[in-house]
């Protein structure tokens, strides 16, 4: 009994943590609610009526759709790009010694620690050094280089708690390096990729600094949205994707979370 | 007669550790044999040699009188039962035991029938669906071994596999493991620290040190004719008698054992020795003596230890026999 009183936090605490995540997440309740209003000039408070009308005119935008298309191509393919390379990397610095490992583990995990900006930069000089046209695929480039380490840090995680002797046992009971790859380490990977995975697509999808400084003429969806806000025109559209943005990115955010939580039980060891 | 493993001078080097040094060994068709040495004596890297995970620095081995330095372990006729039993956690226990008969694409009503023999082999009817994490150590254990036997391997590699058990399962299982081997005629290569174990199921034996075998022979062989101090020492509590000591009792050579079993208090003529301390284990009493400041251990009957007392003088006695005359360590 005493215990639980105690380990009670005090009431002004309790009050101070729930201001605290209000802070947070109403000013996200507000653009939900300038979604729907009547005015679309200025955000007035409160909101002089509400209507549905602004999904519709959203929704018949050609512009809105060419920069989804755009982003949900560009967050697609880097997410690829990152599974690969981030898997094959986690597993020759986690599996194997060489000289240089640990180097390369951080040159690995460096771009997400970088500021975009300084990425960003970076690639703009190399592009316009080595001649390549600004396109969708310098896009891809950039967001690549920061979702490799979303997936590289979850598979390199998981490889770490997959015990080596599964891999030689696999082999001993006559499976080649493919077989057992296929049949042991994807599936005891398989979450971790597709945390990795779903992060990195959201990470993608509302990335603004790397893309703005890598991309042309093209605008993705969080790209489109900044030009919105500058040059108003029919405002309520831009909280009608903001709302979206905030579904597309938050759902896999959240499948991520439990799968990891799940994975913590698949244990990679017969003890 | 031919092998089932031969090592012909064969040496791994991790970078400037001599892990197995200069190995020259050969293991019966058929039998069961151990490898029997502290941690770090290069007996699991002559196991993993074996099973092919790592390659020699130099030497050759064969398996089956067939040369394997450029066979990779999945085409080895060997299999292995893993130290922490290395069952794969997302497949049931059915999945794990006829993983090799998939990997072969062997029919799937042929391989049913073969999981549950196996399983029934090692007792497990009944625990096809359950996962790994849901067994216990011992389960685990025979899962690991249905596992490795179920293709049929003519060499059966085992990396201490009781070494996770309790002691009652431990001794269970080693009688398990020996009628196994007699039942299916393969050869089981056993990789153990624990000399109990080892001279319990082993046909022959190979005892390690310094990546060498300091010693190949049958159990009774090593037991009672250890060839040098190392062997002596390690396998069991046998006293080592120096050089010193033994010019001293008027006895020519380099070192010798001597068992504590042999050791008799004798009354009238013997050597002096200065009992140090005794203590009572049931059925024999164990003496700590001291002859020419060396120390000696000696197993009495409890009858002949009653009356003694700590530094009391004694006169010890054994016969010529008994002492082994030992070589220099290799």
């Amino acid at each position: 009994m005493r215990s639980s009183q105690d380990s009670r936090a005090p009431l002004s605490l309790k009050t101070a943590a729930v201001c605290g995540l209000l802070f947070m997440h109403l000013p996200i309740l507000l653009i939900f609610i300038y979604a729907f209003t009547t005015e679309d000039k200025t955000y007035q408070w409160p909101p002089p009526g509400f209507t549905l009308k602004w999904l519709g005119v959203t929704w018949n935008r050609p512009d809105v759709w060419e920069a989804m298309r755009l982003s949900l191509k560009v967050a697609a393919i880097s997410t690829c790009i990152a599974l690969v390379l981030g898997t094959l990397s986690a597993a020759a610095v986690s599996r194997s010694k060489f000289f240089g490992r640990e180097t390369i583990s951080l040159l690995i995990i460096l771009p997400i620690a970088l500021p975009g900006i300084i990425t960003g930069i970076a690639l703009r000089s190399a592009f316009s050094i080595a001649d390549i046209p600004f396109s969708v695929w310098t896009i891809v480039l950039g967001h690549a280089t920061f979702c490799v380490v979303v997936v590289y840090n979850n598979a390199v995680a998981r490889f770490r708690r997959t015990s080596t002797s599964l891999v030689e046992a696999s082999m001993d009971l006559g499976a080649n390096s493919f077989q057992t790859f296929r049949y042991i380490i994807l599936p005891n990977i398989a979450t971790a990729l597709l945390a990795g995975g779903m992060l990195a697509f959201a990470l993608s999808f509302d990335e603004v600094i790397v893309t703005t400084l890598t991309a042309g003429q093209q605008a993705t969806l969080p790209i489109w949205m900044l030009e919105e806000l500058v040059r108003p025109r029919q405002r309520p559209v831009t909280n009608v994707v903001a709302m979206v943005v905030f579904l597309v990115t938050f759902v896999p955010i959240l499948l991520a979370y439990y799968l990891i939580r799940d994975g913590d039980h698949v244990s990679g060891q017969g003890k | 007669m031919t092998s089932a493993v031969q090592f012909e001078k064969v040496s791994k080097h991790f970078n400037n550790v001599r892990a197995v040094d200069d190995v020259d060994l050969t293991i019966n068709d058929g039998e069961f044999f151990a490898m029997l040495g502290p941690s770090g004596s290069g007996k699991t890297t002559c196991l993993r040699l074996i099973a092919g995970f790592e390659r020699p620095t130099s030497g050759e081995i064969s398996v089956l009188g067939e040369p394997v330095k450029n066979v990779p372990p999945y085409r080895r006729n060997v299999n292995t039962v893993f130290q922490d039993y290395a069952l794969f956690p997302h497949l049931s226990v059915a999945e794990n035991v006829s993983y090799a008969l998939k990997i072969k694409k062997i029919d799937k009503t042929i391989r049913r029938t073969e999981t549950e023999n196996l399983l029934d082999m090692v007792r497990l009817q009944g625990y096809g669906d359950r996962k790994p994490s849901e067994l216990s150590g011992g389960q685990r254990q025979r899962v690991a071994l249905a596992r490795a036997l179920i293709s049929k391997p003519k060499v059966l590699l085992l990396d201490e596999p009781l070494g996770a058990l309790d002691l009652k399962l431990r001794e269970e299982m080693q009688e398990e493991l020996k009628s196994l081997q007699r039942t299916l005629g393969i050869t089981f290569v056993f990789v153990t620290h624990d000399q109990g174990e080892a001279f319990s199921m082993a046909d022959r034996l190979a005892v390690f040190n310094e990546g060498r075998v300091a010693q190949l022979g049958t159990p009774e062989d090593i037991y009672y004719r250890p060839k040098n101090a190392f062997v002596a020492s390690f396998v069991g509590t046998s006293n080592v008698l120096s050089k010193n000591l033994l010019n001293s009792l008027g006895i020519e050579g380099f070192a010798a054992s001597l068992r504590p079993e042999d050791i008799n208090i004798d009354s009238e003529n013997g050597i002096a020795a200065r009992l140090i301390s005794k203590s009572f284990l049931g059925s024999a009493t164990r003496l700590s003596l001291e002859i020419n400041k060396e120390r000696l251990t000696a197993l009495v009957d409890y009858a002949q230890g009653q009356h003694l007392k700590e530094n009391d003088e004694v006169r010890v006695s054994w016969k010529s026999s008994a002492l082994h005359m030992m070589q220099p360590a290799p």
